[in-house]
């Protein structure tokens, strides 16, 4: 029998912090959508059906007349959601959800909570308060009180339904935080077309392209701070909310971040009323409600990232003992924007700051790699430490 | 036995309720309430329940900050704001008020051209809709004149609705379209009201004239 010299101890402890965490946190693991036994999965495929049912219906009853508005919306904010894609993606760069999950989030955001939920439900109510409180009141405070609930809770639930669909991948609120914020942007993305379809018919249908395109321009102006904001925070609170493996139960500060997107989205649809129709102040809530939203999402994006990069940490340190990657690299790939910005200006010139940025990039892979593999070395694990070595040579 | 790993998805005998892993039917049941909340549960409510709000003698309603109209005493306002009831998000573009059965609405927006080129824009645009609510005008319009001297045009119209009278007219690059639709047989004191409420109709700034006369 031989004992273990510390180095190996080390190692040992380190590599198996790392295959503890790869399992609590999901990275890598795979999501079937074959699960007939899974209630939310079919709760989900019915909402989203008919959301795209409707979709079918009102694009059949629109097209005859306002195609060319239609048509037009449509493609400026389908050329809208690429870089709020491309952001999202970027954010979630430590264990990243899969494809598939995403993709599923912002179906649900586009066309289940917008037609099946909060279409019906906002109409509803705001009809109710027209009735209970009169018409003035409802014009005034019918959207502020209406939204916040059907819009905020129906994106909640989409992440609630894919907490237990993807239950290995969606593992702490920093995944509800992303999955929250593709919710968002569907929906932002539907609604806002939505938006500009029904002002298409402004001034008897005569420019239908030309009432669109101004609804286009102020959804635009304002859509990051709105829906893909306010599901991000929400979502994070549902996490919170329920609990998994790998996030412990806060649901006081759960409430308190879905709460906060509520109240959010609620000042936002009530500038015009909470200021006595002042034009003025309007204006001046309209930019404090988006400053206001900036902090809170990236208070929230501060408060849940840690757990990611304490993941991203803990799965690459054996690399660094066994010289793969140095201290400084573990710090920028486990570190914030700032960490890998340090990292790269630290070369010297233009080619060894790129070969840094390429650098981190490559461990990426390797962290990706090892988490797919559970910790284990795989061919793919071995290639992604040779290119490592590869581009330290360079 | 050796160490089998669980397969992806497989759910545990013990785990399940009728076949469905009994983890999901909790959250599966919240968000199909909920849903279901949203879908039937508000609207049936608010289907189920009557807006009660009768149009009082002297009353006005106001459209955007444009054009006014005065309801017929009796009438139910179902859409709409009274003049100087409105809050700081203004008074909207359309009111609708009801009475036996015959709906009378009344639109204000933007338009350049005359009331027999806004006449034509609507038609063309019912035609175009071909959706259930859209209406088909019979034959030619003629000229209507409001009780503030206002100058429209007016024809018969059919829908699946029912058969009614529309009416356009333009004041100031404000295009104003007036329906009222209903049962094929009205009563005379209905069809007394409709022709009041039409002749009603007039620019913001006529009604402000003729408020301080």
């Amino acid at each position: 029998m031989s004992a273990t010299t510390p180095s190996q101890q080390g190692r040992t402890a380190a590599v198996e912090a790392r295959e503890a965490v790869i399992a609590a946190s999901g990275w890598g693991n795979r999501v079937s959508w074959l699960q007939p036994r899974n209630a939310c999965l079919w709760v989900y495929v019915v909402l989203v059906g008919y959301g795209l049912y409707y979709t079918v219906t009102l694009v059949r009853a629109e097209t005859p007349l306002y195609a060319p508005a239609l048509g037009l919306s449509a493609l400026i904010f389908a050329g809208y959601t690429i870089p709020f894609w491309w952001f999202t993606t970027r954010i979630d760069r430590y264990s990243r959800q899969p494809l598939s999950v995403v993709v599923a989030a912002f179906v649900y955001g586009g066309f289940a909570a917008t037609w099946t939920i909060a279409l019906h439900g906002n109409s509803a109510i705001i009809g109710l308060y027209s009735k209970w409180f009169g018409a003035s009141f409802a014009q005034d405070w019918g959207a502020g009180l209406a939204a916040p609930f059907f819009e905020e809770l129906g994106k909640g639930a989409g992440v609630l339904l894919l907490l237990f669909i993807a239950s290995s991948v969606i593992r702490t609120a920093y995944d509800g935080f992303i999955v929250g914020a593709f919710v968002g942007l569907g929906f932002e993305i539907i609604e806002d077309t939505l938006y500009a379809l029904n002002s298409a018919p402004d001034g008897f249908g005569t420019d239908q392209i030309g009432n669109s395109l101004h609804t286009v321009v102020l959804r635009l102006a304002t859509g990051f701070t709105s829906h893909i904001a306010y599901a991000a925070i929400f979502g994070a609170g549902v996490v919170f909310i329920v609990g998994t493996v790998a996030q412990r139960r806060r649901p006081g500060l759960g409430l308190a971040l879905c709460a906060t997107a509520m109240v959010l989205h609620f000042v936002w649809d009530s500038t015009a009323a909470l200021s006595g129709g002042n034009g003025f102040a309007v204006l001046f809530m309209m930019i404090g409600c988006v400053v206001l939203t900036l902090v809170a999402v990236v208070s929230v994006f501060r408060l849940t990232v840690g757990a990611e990069r304490h993941a991203m940490r803990t799965v690459l340190t054996p690399e660094v003992e066994s010289g793969i990657l140095t201290d400084e690299e573990l710090d920028a790939l486990a570190g914030d924007g700032r960490a890998r910005r340090r990292y790269r200006r630290h070369g010297h010139g233009h080619r060894d700051r790129a070969r840094r940025h390429h650098r981190l990039e490559a461990g990426h892979d390797l962290a990706d790699e090892l988490a797919r593999s559970g910790g284990h070395d795989s061919d793919r694990v071995l290639f992604a430490r040779s290119e490592l070595e590869r581009l330290l040579v360079q | 036995m050796t160490g089998l790993e669980t397969p992806t998805g497989w759910v545990p005998v013990e785990r399940r309720l009728f076949g469905i892993d009994r983890r999901t039917l909790l959250p599966a049941v919240l968000v199909a309430a909920f849903a279901a909340l949203a879908f039937w549960g508000v609207p049936a409510l608010n289907a189920a329940t009557d807006l009660d709000d009768p149009v009082r003698a002297g009353d006005v309603i106001q459209l955007s900050d444009s054009v006014t109209f005065a309801p017929a005493a009796g009438w139910n306002i179902e859409a709409g704001i009274r003049q100087g009831e409105a809050g700081p998000t203004g008074n909207p573009k359309t009111a609708q008020v009801v009475h036996n059965g015959v709906t009378f609405t009344v639109t204000a927006d933007s338009f350049d051209g005359t009331p027999a080129e806004l006449l034509e824009q609507i038609r063309d645009t019912s035609d175009a809709e071909h959706s259930d609510s859209a209406l088909t005008i019979d034959g030619k319009s003629s000229t209507f004149t409001t009780t503030s001297g206002e100058h429209g045009v007016i024809a018969k119209f059919s829908a699946s609705s029912g058969i009614g009278v529309l009416a356009a007219f333009v004041f100031d690059g404000v295009g104003v379209e007036v329906t009222a639709y209903g049962p094929t047989t009205i009563d005379a004191p209905t069809q007394a009201d409709i022709i009041a409420m039409l002749e009603s109709v007039r620019p913001l700034d006529a009604a402000t004239e003729a408020g301080a006369a």
